[in-house]
């Protein structure tokens, strides 16, 4: 009896106008927001996260907890609010479908991974790259070119924060964060290497400078200054410089062993090799409006599953293999000239998610005001 | 090397065929007030130019020239193709002409050209080419900076300098730079998408790239000035209907001549321009229907609202032709269609209920929204090409009409709700009058419902298509969402009991500033990748309007509270 109270009382209409209240001011804020931190920094701020300070003081929920309410909510009426009625077909057939986009949406949110390839022709890759992610990564060998493997250690920056610690064991060293900066101008010194001033960087980086955040996010450029120590008894060390724009990895010699260490965008395997064999640009004649960009790829699967085979991908027209989607995202040119295609590439599972609720919601509506226009009608026609 | 012996001869042979007369002719020119002009353009008006990668009529290329330069679409009583024939053939004799509009006394006083102190003026290529080495300098600095950083005056000045920068270019045809690029590529070109020239580029490329099958195309041009400026009309005719049939022979699966003739009769008629005309006409009939003779007048508003939407279907139904694509890829284009759509519901609505209703909304909404088209139609061509991503006609006509169509619902039902409102606050106690009313509120808000989801959804999945994700919360897809959640609001605080028939129809009146919001405010943030439709110079409109919609909502509520006026039973 109480749980059927309790249950009814979350199934409350007035809850529902709350949440969609509050939702309305969500997408206002963080639409508004987007226009000075820019859509990464609003998205995060109001629409993934769980509370937001509305006008930097007045606490205020997410749009993660109201979905999660409305979903709630929106359970509970259909369990005990909208009775099944052949006048109610329809809200209850759209009301479902918005539980399924919910859903849906829950699943994306939590699921999908966005990440990015940039080829020039000829080039082959079995990884993506994220837009935002960035990692360490740290080796014993430097491998002399992409074939030949080596054991590669990596740690998601994400959690960085000064005083943090990475052991690696089969490497015998533990890797301490003194700083970390999520975006940084770094400065070069005038000696390469830079061993006398006892700070390791390949670009002979001695200085970073933290900066804002900028509105786009992947033009934010991470670095740090790390300490790394021998788990042996000696306990030598080193300090240890790395920024997201280092060209070269930075070896660290301790021991008589040499480390090499990298900051780089988080590398995402692939379940397939892909080869660029062309790419097209097309502008509109007498125009720089772009008319078509088009890649051609040869594909072969590292997952037997994906069978080997030329695709073409193009604006509108993605390349779909297993969960994964590449699409044609852009492209730029090398101040020699050669042009480099960049490819989305989206893992997302639930993709058909979204689509099957749409359909469902926009019947449940039809259906709905049909039903309405049509008692309307006849009511008119009585009187 | 015997080969190309001729070549280079003829190729000089043209280029002086080309330089001499056209110098002696500007000679002669300068000197003589009297130069000669033929009566009819007609023909020359259908010449196809590629630019911005479409093939337009030369007198759309006018139009919009002589629009960006001095704002307006005719010169001296003139249409634009007159000027700009006179500018191409007889370039000195135009550099009088005031066509250059200036609206910031600052650029002239920077630039050290004296003025008659008006705050808007137009002024002369030679009044201006005096400040032009200070204009150039003072642009090329304000080019440097970012749109967000520059002054009004620095953006006028460049505006200035792209206009005479312009005009040079048009009057210079027959020289290096010129932006008439009415000859077609060779034939030999294998990529369709190699750029059109002008007559200078052909005749100079010859030297190098010998092509006897675009010599003729330079004559005809050549016969054309000559016959323009002796102010021979059949020569003129004769030289342009030669050159119009080559070009065709020469590409032709390019040029569409029906379509180019049906866009010269289009910039004519303007049917953009003549619609409002019959909707406002409707309105002050429907008023009149309450004063006196309500029949005739009644019968005579829904006859010019009909018109009005006649026209308008024509002018949409002619952009389809014309651009083989659905008519909505623009800011521009949405309105037009969106106002279609409100006057197609006004007669659905009047043709339910024959109250006058829809006549209203209709013909007023109609009027309204093609009244900010006009505005929204700037300088530049409403019928420009689209980028890669936008190119395809299943989700322009799905997604965009089905969002027109949703917000078109939105705008009519909050119409509808004012009119509602006034109601209340003039005759609280005629129920049947405001049941009526309401019951139209409720419906047309249910119908924007459905089609403001259908668009938003089939906007996901395009997105899910081109970009990979469903959804983004890109401003332009948050003011979609906005206006849905903002409707959904509605019908759900009705059912709650929070807001009655009032509260609903002062709703939707919200309704309408959500839509003006999600459609084309979120623009004046300018971030995200619908970058269609930035526009600049509506934030002080948008902003009026949406305090006047406020200010009505608040002295409505304020009427209604105070005067205790009663809730319909």
């Amino acid at each position: 009896m109480e749980l059927t109270r309790i249950v009814k009382g979350i199934a409350s209409l007035k809850l529902t106008v709350i949440f969609l209240l509050i939702l309305v001011i969500l997408i206002v804020g963080g639409t508004w927001d987007q226009a000075g931190h820019g859509l990464y920094h609003a998205q995060q701020k109001y629409f993934s996260s769980w509370g937001v300070w509305l006008l930097g003081f007045i606490p205020f929920p997410g749009t993660v907890p109201v979905l999660f309410a409305l979903f709630l909510n929106l359970l509970a009426s259909l369990v005990t609010r909208i009775g099944f009625r052949l006048a109610n077909t329809g809200m209850m057939i759209a009301h479902g479908g918005i539980l399924i986009l919910l859903i849906g949406s829950f699943f994306t949110f939590y699921f999908s991974e966005e990440s990015a390839i940039m080829l020039k022709k000829g080039e082959s890759t079995t990884r993506s790259f994220s837009r935002h992610a960035w990692e360490t990564a740290v080796w014993e060998l430097q491998p002399k070119n992409r074939s030949e493997e080596c054991k590669v250690y990596v740690v998601d920056t994400g959690p960085f924060q000064p005083g943090g610690i990475s052991l690696f064991p089969d490497l015998n060293i533990q890797f301490t964060i003194n700083q970390y900066h999520t975006n940084c101008t770094a400065f070069v010194s005038n000696e390469p290497k830079a061993a006398d001033t006892g700070v390791c960087n390949a670009s002979g980086i001695q200085l970073l400078e933290a900066k804002p955040a900028a509105s786009e996010i992947e033009a934010n450029i991470p670095g740090g200054v790390f300490e790394i120590t021998t788990l042996s008894p000696d306990n030598n060390r080193q300090t240890l410089l790395l920024y997201g724009e280092d060209r070269q990895p930075t070896p660290v010699t301790l021991n008589g062993r040499t480390v090499y260490f990298s900051l780089r965008r988080k590398e995402i395997p692939l379940p397939l090799s892909m080869t660029l064999l062309d790419f097209h640009m097309n502008m509109h004649p007498n125009s720089s409006i772009p008319k078509r960009f088009e890649s051609r790829v040869r594909i072969k699967g590292i997952d037997p599953s994906v069978m080997e085979r030329e695709a073409i991908i193009s604006m509108n027209r993605p390349l779909r293999v297993q969960a994964y989607t590449f699409f044609q995202a852009s492209y730029f040119t090398t101040s020699d000239g050669t042009p480099y295609t960049i490819l989305a590439v989206v893992k997302n599972s639930g993709r058909l998610i979204p689509y099957v609720s749409s359909i469902t919601i926009f019947i449940g509506l039809l259906i709905h005001f049909l039903i309405m226009g049509f008692r309307y009608y006849q009511t008119r026609g009585d009187q | 090397m015997n080969r190309q012996t001729p070549s280079i001869r003829l190729s000089i042979r043209l280029l002086l065929f080309l330089l001499v007369p056209g110098l002696s002719l500007l000679v002669f020119m300068a000197d003589s007030p009297l130069w000669g002009r033929v009566a009819s353009l007609d023909e020359f008006a259908k010449l196809a130019i590629m630019e911005n990668g479409r093939l337009k009529p030369l007198d759309t290329f006018a139009r919009n020239a002589l629009k960006q330069i001095s704002g307006r679409s005719a010169y001296d009583g003139k249409p634009a193709i007159d000027w700009l024939a006179r500018v191409v053939f007889t370039p000195r004799a135009a550099d009088n002409d005031r066509i250059f509009l200036v609206t910031n006394l600052e650029v002239l006083d920077a630039i050290t050209v004296s003025h008659r102190g008006k705050a808007r003026d137009r002024f002369t290529y030679t009044q201006l080419q005096a400040g032009l080495p200070l204009l150039v300098a003072c642009s090329v600095d304000a080019s440097k900076k970012n749109k967000s950083e520059r002054s009004p005056v620095e953006e006028e000045m460049l505006t200035l300098y792209h206009n005479l920068y312009l005009y040079r270019g048009l009057s210079s045809a027959f020289d290096e730079g010129s932006p008439l690029t009415i000859l077609p590529p060779p034939k030999t070109s294998a990529d369709p998408d190699d750029g059109w020239q002008n007559p200078w580029d052909v005749a100079r490329e010859w030297i190098t790239h010998p092509d006897p099958t675009r010599v003729h195309l330079v004559k005809w041009v050549q016969r054309m000035r000559d016959a323009y400026a002796g102010g021979s009309q059949a020569d003129f005719d004769a030289a342009v209907r030669r050159f119009n049939r080559a070009v065709r022979d020469h590409v032709p699966n390019r040029v569409r001549p029906h379509a180019i003739a049906l866009e010269v009769w289009v910039n004519r008629v303007d049917p953009f321009v003549m619609a409002p005309f019959f909707y406002g006409f409707a309105f002050i009939s429907l008023l009149l229907s309450l004063l006196l003779a309500p029949q005739w007048f009644y019968r005579g508003s829904l006859i010019l609202l009909s018109m009005g939407a006649a026209v308008h279907v024509f002018g949409e139904a002619a952009r389809l032709i014309i651009m083989q694509r659905p008519p909505v890829t623009n800011l521009y284009e949405t309105f037009v269609f969106t106002a279609l759509m409100t006057v197609i519901l006004g007669i659905i609505l009047e043709y339910l209920r024959k109250n006058g209703l829809g006549i209203l909304a209709g013909s007023l909404s109609g009027m309204l929204l093609l009244l900010i088209a006009g505005k929204y139609a700037g300088e530049t061509d409403t019928m420009g090409m689209l980028t890669a991503v936008l190119d395809s006609n299943f989700w322009l006509a799905s997604h965009v009409i089905s969002i027109t169509l949703g917000y078109a619902g939105m705008i009519f039902s909050g119409l509808i709700g004012h009119v509602y409102i006034l109601q209340r606050l003039i005759a609280p106690g005629n129920d049947r009058r405001l049941h009526h009313t309401f019951r139209s509120v409720y419906g047309v808000q249910a119908f924007g419902l459905l089609f403001t989801f259908l668009g938003t959804v089939l906007g996901g999945i395009w997105a899910d298509q081109s970009w990979g994700r469903f959804w983004g919360w890109d401003p332009k897809e948050n003011g979609a969402l906005l206006v849905l959640l903002w409707s959904v609001l509605l019908f759900h605080s009705r059912r709650a009991g929070w807001i009655k028939d009032t509260g609903f129809a002062l709703g939707t009146i919200g309704g309408i500033i959500a839509v003006a919001m999600g459609w084309f405010g979120v623009n004046l943030l300018g971030i995200g990748l619908h970058s269609y439709g930035f526009t600049p110079g509506i934030a002080v409109p948008f902003i009026g309007f949406v305090s006047l919609e406020l200010l009505f909502i608040i002295t409505a509520l304020i009427f209604i509270s105070v005067f205790e006026l009663p809730q319909r039973k």
